[in-house]
Parts: C-alpha cells; structure tokens; sequence
C-alpha cells in the first residue's frame, strides 16, 4: 500500500528577505489523505505552489511517480502531470458551461477534422466525471456562475480528474460550506482516496483532520516539523507541533493591561445583512483588542463597515459614549477611528507615489493652507515617521521600491499620521519577517498606550495575538464565538478556539 | 537604496518629458534642414497658435487621465459649447457674455460626463463616446447644421490680436497651463487626483472623495473643451457643429507622448502635455511645409504615437 507518489527532497525557496522554504523534504503516498498543517507564513502555500507550477523552487527536487519534474514548469503543464489544486478561490471560468471547464486545455477532438472540438464527447466525458463523484446531477451545458459553491467545488474535482490526476491539493475546501456540504465533501474524497488519488488537505479545523486524514504533516517557518499518523496521535500533540516553542515576542502577561472601565468603541447589534447578525462588541481604552478566527470569519468585513469601507446593514456604532453614522471612510477618519487595510498592495497605499506623499494622504488638511500643500512640512513629518519607524527608504522614494516590510510601516505611518483614537490593524504583519513584526507590534501596544485611544489587531497568526494583545476575542462566520482575558491569553487557547467549530 | 538612486538618475534623463522634448528637438531639427520657411519667427508663432485648441484640450484630458480615466466627449463639447456661445454672441452682440456662456456649458458638459461616471458607476469609455456622439447630435440641432456666422468683431481680435507681442492665443495657453501645473503638483485636488489614478481603493480607504475627485477631473475637461472651442471660434470667426472632430484622440496623443500612461492612472505631467500637444502642432505643420499629402501626414501621426509609447515602455524597463 505505501507506494510513494510524491515526493518533496531538500526544496528551498527564498524570496527577498525571507526564506520561505528552508530545506523542506516530505512524502506521500498513493491514495491517503494527508493533512498539511501549519500556521500561516509556514510555508505550506508557498510549496504547494512550487508543485502546481506557479513558483520555481531555488534548489531541490520534486519527484511525481517515480520521476523528477523539472525544475521549471508551468501551471498547465504541472496539471498534465497529474497535479491539481483546488484554491479557496475556485479558479473557474464563471461564464463558461461545466463542460468546457472541466476539459478546458484538454479538450476532446475530433480526429479526422483538425482542431475542432468534440462538443458530444465533452459532454458525455463530463456526465461520466461527475457520475464518479456521485453528481450527476449537475448539467454539463449549463453555465458555472448559476452553480452553487459546492457544484461548483464538484466541478473544480472533476476538472482534476479528467485529466489523469495522481495528486490533488485542497487548500481550506470547507471555509464557506456549511456542516452538511462539508460531510458531502469528505464522502467525495473518501471515493477519491479509492480511487487511488493521493489528496493533500490544508485546513486549520482539527476536527476535520481527525475525521479524513490518514497522516498530518507540520510545518513552521518555512521548515518541517515532523509527521504523524493522525490516528495515533491527539488534538493537543498536533497543536503543539503547530505552535512550537515560544517565540521571544511573546508579551509578558505582566504587560498585558487590565481592561478600564472607559469603553471608546461600542458596536451594538452589528448587522452586514449576510453573514454579521446582532454581534455586539465593546472596546475599552488603552487595550489592544485581538481578534482570532479563519478565512471566512468575517473579521475583515466587520471592521471595514465600522470605518466606512463598506455599507453597515444595520446596528449602531458609538465612539467615546456618542452614536455616529459614518457614511464614508471620511466620515470615520473625522470621527477619529481608522482602518489599515489587510492588502497593502491592493487597497492600503498609492504604489506609484512617494513615500513622504503616501504618509500625508489620510490627513492633507494638516499639511496645507488654503488648499495649498506646504512641501517642506511634508518631508519633516514623513521623515519623522521614517526615523521613528525605523522605515529603510528615503522620503521622495517610490513605495514600490520598498520591501514588503517597509511598505507596511508606510502604511502604519500614514494611520498614526491621520490622528485618529481608533486604529484598526486588519493583518498589520503579513509577509513581514520576525524582526520586523516585533518592532510593529511594539508600535502598535504604543499607540494604544495614549489616553483615549485603543487599537484592534485583526491577525489569522495565532502567536502575534498571543504577542500584542491585552484581550482576544475569536471570531468564526460573523459570530464571535469566545473570549480571552489576562492569563488565558496563551497560544494553545487561542488555537484551540480558532480551530474547533463554532456552531 | 543605492541601487534606486543610480537607476533614479537614468529615469530621470528619460522621464520627466526630456525624451520627448529630445524627439521635439531632432524632429524641429529635420524640418529645418529640409524647408528653409520652417525655422522662421513666423511659422514658430503660427505652430504655436495652430497647436493652441489641442494644447488647451490636452490639459484637462491630462487631469482625466492620471486620475485613471479616459474622455473621448471632448471635440463634441468643443463644437456645442462654441455654438452655444456663438449664437448668444450674435443675439446679444456681447462677447464677454457669448465666451462666459460657452465656458458655461462646457462646464455642465463636464458635470454629465463626471455624474454619470463617477457617481452612477458607468464605465468611463463607454459614457464618452456616447455623449461623444449625444453632444455632437445636439450641436447639429442646435444649430440645424448649419455654421453660426456673423459674430461681433470683437472675437476676432482675440485670435489675432497679442499682447507684448506675444499672440493672445499663446497668453491663454500659458496661463492655463501654469494654474493646471500649480493646481496638479502644489494643492491638494491636484495630489488627491493623482492618488485617485494610482489606486482609487486606497485612497477611498484613506478618506480621499473618489466620486467628488472623479468628477472634478471631468468638470475640468468640460472647460478646457469649452475654452478650446471660444479660441476655436474665434479663428473661424464662426461657431461650427462640426468642429473638434477626432480631437480627442489629438489630445490623447499629446498626453501620451507626454509621459502620461494610458492604462494605469497616477502618471503625467503638465510639462510633458505641452511639449506633445506642440509636438503634434510641429509635425503636422512641417509635413504640410513639405508638401507630404494628407494620407502620408495620418501615417506619420500613427508612427510618432507608436514611438512615444515604445519609449514610455523603454522607460519603465529602464527600472
């Protein structure tokens, strides 16, 4: 039975600044479910990608079936190999019939004609894909976007299937299914094990690890941790392996501040309209509030309609004892509450513009008379950031010449600059190496330290809420489902939360 | 760091509009060699005043541009607001009153476009060339199609007359490309449209009015079309529906040669929109020197734009 079907040997991939995997060697084996683990930043993406093509790995070896693939490929070619990846965001054409997307690059032809495409043969070769998987239900004609997500899931694994696939990764399939299409999905991959598909599973739910997979394997930092059968082993051995030792930035509890009485932020009954319904919060002054929870939490949606970002659907925000209705981020930067947004390339700074110019953007007013922008006090407030932050770039520099890390304290300066008592931090470390998150969680615990003021750290990494925050809170599809105080901050609590299922 | 700062140095010889001014100065260069009336006081004044309608476009299609949008409603503003302005001027015999009117209405042009666009989510491309076609139609009823002659002389003087021996024409392109120039790098609309251009997201997240910035860029589009169509007016002497035909694709060449990057917004200049909008004016004007036909004058046009924008690549690849 255990025939090795693939195999990682001494991968290693380093992007600037950070070495994303440092020596990473693992197997699997013909037709089990594994479970990769680990916490974000560990690498697990970052290797999976290196399997579909989507990355060249800097040094190592990739062995599929006996044979070793080269060192550079593409992600089509990878999926003639036999590798699929199914992503959390499904990759299909939504305008496109079920048929075309599961034979897309594949197409059947018709011989003797050239390359004209076998419509009848699709069609049926789809009907026989999804018969496999016990959905023969779905139309091979009809269009993607009128399926629902687990059809659409089920035509993401035939799409795999029809091309010969040998291993299939599943990265957080469950995130956005509910309890019964989540049972429906473990039945398929239970036929797909049969069938003698090897399928890696990325998840951070325990109780899903325990319920499919034959082995877990762990990473962290960028390296393996160790591999275990999961029957043999305990919920706590796993979290262990995830957590690993204590990392220096671990804030002492003695730091941690007892919640004043003086609540700054009062969400009540906080409504989205979809998956936010009655959540009530309160957030007290001088603490940094930590809120846990996987993808599909809904934490980022809850902070971008408390500042504007997107509509609030119902509910009312009180600021310091007052009922504001902030219409606009506009709105909530003159009521002093600010939003860092998780994608600093995306939404959170003017790439193309000057660091000095990115800094001010919250707050021009400050820095004009009459509309008229004075340059010179531009340059000493953005080079006091830059001094205080410890920011590597000079003020007339381009953001999009700085690192990662250095965007993001670009970003933070912008938000201290915007005088606002509220900060939101939606992700304020990601892809930041550890020196770096240090020095912006200590920012973070200072701003906060000001009378009047507090500060929210949204964070999927368990050890940086362990590492800034004076409460946590664990969010899980809308509904905050646990709460953390004082001593009971520890990583093992934290996770344990996180991972085990709300309701 | 040091890395940035050597590449900075090569960029900066590049961009900034001196590759363009270069082209500018080989191009002029050519032309003299090849027809001795070319270099003459005369026909430089003559470039200058011929380039003025485009160069006074190209501002405000310079402004729409880096915040990340196009206006192709701009020729077809151009003829409405100066028949407008036109038939007011020969009703009432005031100028004053026909020129305020014509910059009036290119003004709530603008608005059509920036409401449409900014605060009903329509897609900029589509929502030009629709009031492209909308505002040239109305211009032809409004005047039934017909040229609206017989305006008061003093109109007139405002294309031929000069002050300080510089012609008056070259005074409105001066001033209104210094205020745009202050207005684009020393306020902060001008800053808030380039941080608009370069990722609206962020700057919505950052407070910034995305729809109100939006819409401005439109507005001013509006008036500069508006105030090209008065010293369109005044040329003729006659207000024309069927003036500015294609000149919003002049007036994008001219940013575009200037720096000013089509497909991602935040990037443009003043500067370099002026020395295009000259550049096209000295093109057109020593090819038709020369004698080229107007078939081969079309070519050339094509080829230029193509060059600008391979340098424009050239230049970020530089980076």
């Amino acid at each position: 039975m255990s025939e090795k079907v693939l195999e990682f040997k001494n991968i290693k991939k380093e992007f600037p600044g950070v070495k994303a995997l440092d020596d990473v060697s693992m197997d699997f084996n013909k037709g089990e479910v594994a479970a990769l683990l680990g916490e974000n930043g560990a690498g697990k993406s970052t290797l999976m990608k290196i399997l579909s093509g989507a990355y060249t790995r800097d040094s190592g070896q990739v062995v599929l079936d006996g044979k070793e693939l080269p060192k550079q490929y593409s992600t089509l070619e990878a999926r003639g190999f036999g590798v699929a990846i199914i992503y959390q965001e499904l990759s299909l054409m939504e305008e496109m019939s079920v048929m075309e997307n599961v034979y897309i690059t594949h197409e059947p032809m018709k011989l003797k004609m050239g390359r004209v495409i076998d419509y009848k043969k699709m069609k049926e070769d789809t009907q026989e894909q999804l018969k496999k998987l016990n959905a023969e239900h779905i139309d091979p004609l009809r269009k993607v976007k009128e399926l629902a997500l687990p059809e659409k899931q089920m035509v993401e694994i035939a799409k795999a299937l029809a091309v010969d696939c040998k291993v299939l990764v599943m990265d957080e399939p469950t995130t956005s299914l509910t309890w019964e299409e989540s049972a429906r999905l473990f039945e398929v991959i239970h036929t797909l094990k049969e069938q003698g598909i090897t399928v890696i599973y990325i998840s951070h739910r325990m109780d899903e690890i325990f319920k499919i997979c034959d082995k877990a394997i762990v990473m962290r930092d960028g390296r393996l941790v160790g591999s275990l059968e999961v029957a043999d082993s305990s919920q706590d051995d796993l979290i262990r392996m995830m957590s690993g030792k204590v990392v220096d930035m671990e804030l002492s509890n003695k730091e941690r501040k007892k919640r004043s009485s003086n609540a700054v932020l009062e969400l009540e009954h906080i409504t989205d309209g979809g998956f936010i319904e009655d959540l009530s919060l309160n957030l007290y002054e001088g603490e940094v509030l930590g809120i846990g929870g996987l993808v599909g939490s809904k934490r980022t949606e809850l902070a971008r309609m408390i500042c504007g970002a997107d509509k609030l659907a119902g509910g009312t925000v009180k600021i310091k004892g007052k009922v504001c209705n902030i219409k606009d981020t506009r709105d909530a930067i003159n009521n002093k509450i600010g939003y860092l947004s998780e994608n600093r390339k995306e939404d959170g700074l003017s790439l193309g513009i000057s660091i000095e110019e990115n800094t001010v953007h919250c707050d021009m007013k400050a820095v004009s008379r009459y509309s008229f922008i004075d340059w010179k006090k531009v340059r000493s407030i953005s080079e006091s950031y830059i001094r205080k932050l410890k920011t590597k770039g000079t003020s007339p520099a381009k953001v999009v010449n700085l690192s990662g890390g250095n965007q993001q304290k670009v970003a933070i300066a912008k938000w201290l600059h915007a005088g606002c008592d509220i900060l939101i931090f939606d992700e304020p470390t990601r892809g930041i190496d550890v020196a770096a998150k240090a020095e912006i969680h200590q920012l973070i615990r200072d701003f906060a330290k000001v009378e009047g003021r507090a500060a929210i750290v949204i964070s999927s990494e368990v050890n940086e809420l362990v590492a800034v925050s004076d409460r946590v809170i664990v969010m899980s599809k809308g509904h905050i489902t646990g709460e953390l105080e004082g001593d009971e901050i520890v990583q093992s609590n934290v996770l344990k939360y996180v991972t085990t299922k709300g309701r | 760091m040091e890395k940035a700062k050597k590449s900075f140095s090569v960029k900066k010889l590049l961009s900034g509009g001196f590759g363009t001014v270069l082209m500018l100065i080989i191009l002029m260069l050519v032309f003299s060699i090849l027809s001795p009336m070319f270099f003459t006081a005369s026909n430089l004044s003559n470039v200058l005043i011929q380039s003025g309608t485009n160069a006074v476009i190209s501002v405000g299609m310079t402004y729409v541009i880096i915040s990340g949008n196009t206006d192709l409603s701009v020729g077809a503003i151009l003829a409405l607001a100066s028949c407008v302005g036109a038939t007011l001027m020969v009703d009432t015999g005031n100028v004053l009153l026909g020129v305020c009117a014509a910059l009036a209405a290119g003004i709530v042009l603008g608005l059509v476009n920036g409401v449409l666009i900014a605060y009903l989510k329509f897609q900029p491309f589509i929502v030009t060339l629709s009031t492209m076609w909308l505002f040239r139609g109305l211009a032809y009823l409004y005047t039934g199609g017909q040229a609206v002659t017989g305006l008061p002389s003093g109109i007139t003087s405002l294309a031929l007359g000069s002050i300080l021996y510089i012609p008056n024409i070259v005074w409105i392109i001066v001033i209104v490309y210094v205020i745009c120039y202050v207005v684009l790098n020393k306020t902060t609309m001008g800053r808030k449209v380039c941080a608009v251009g370069d990722n609206s997201e962020s700057a919505r997240l950052s407070g910034i009015n995305v729809k109100l910035v939006t819409m401005a860029t439109f507005v001013l589009s509006g008036f500069c079309s508006a105030l090209s169509g008065v010293i369109y007016m005044a040329r003729l002497n006659s207000g024309q529906p069927i003036a500015g035909q294609s000149y919003e694709m002049y007036a994008i060449a001219a940013a575009v040669i200037g720096g000013a990057s089509f497909t991602k917004g935040g990037i443009g200049s003043m500067g370099g929109t002026l020395v295009g909008a000259i550049f096209i004016a000295v093109l057109n004007n020593g090819l038709t020197l020369l004698n080229v036909n107007t078939y081969w004058q079309q070519v050339c046009m094509g080829i230029v734009v193509l060059l600008a924008v391979g340098l424009d690549r050239f230049r970020k690849s530089v980076k």
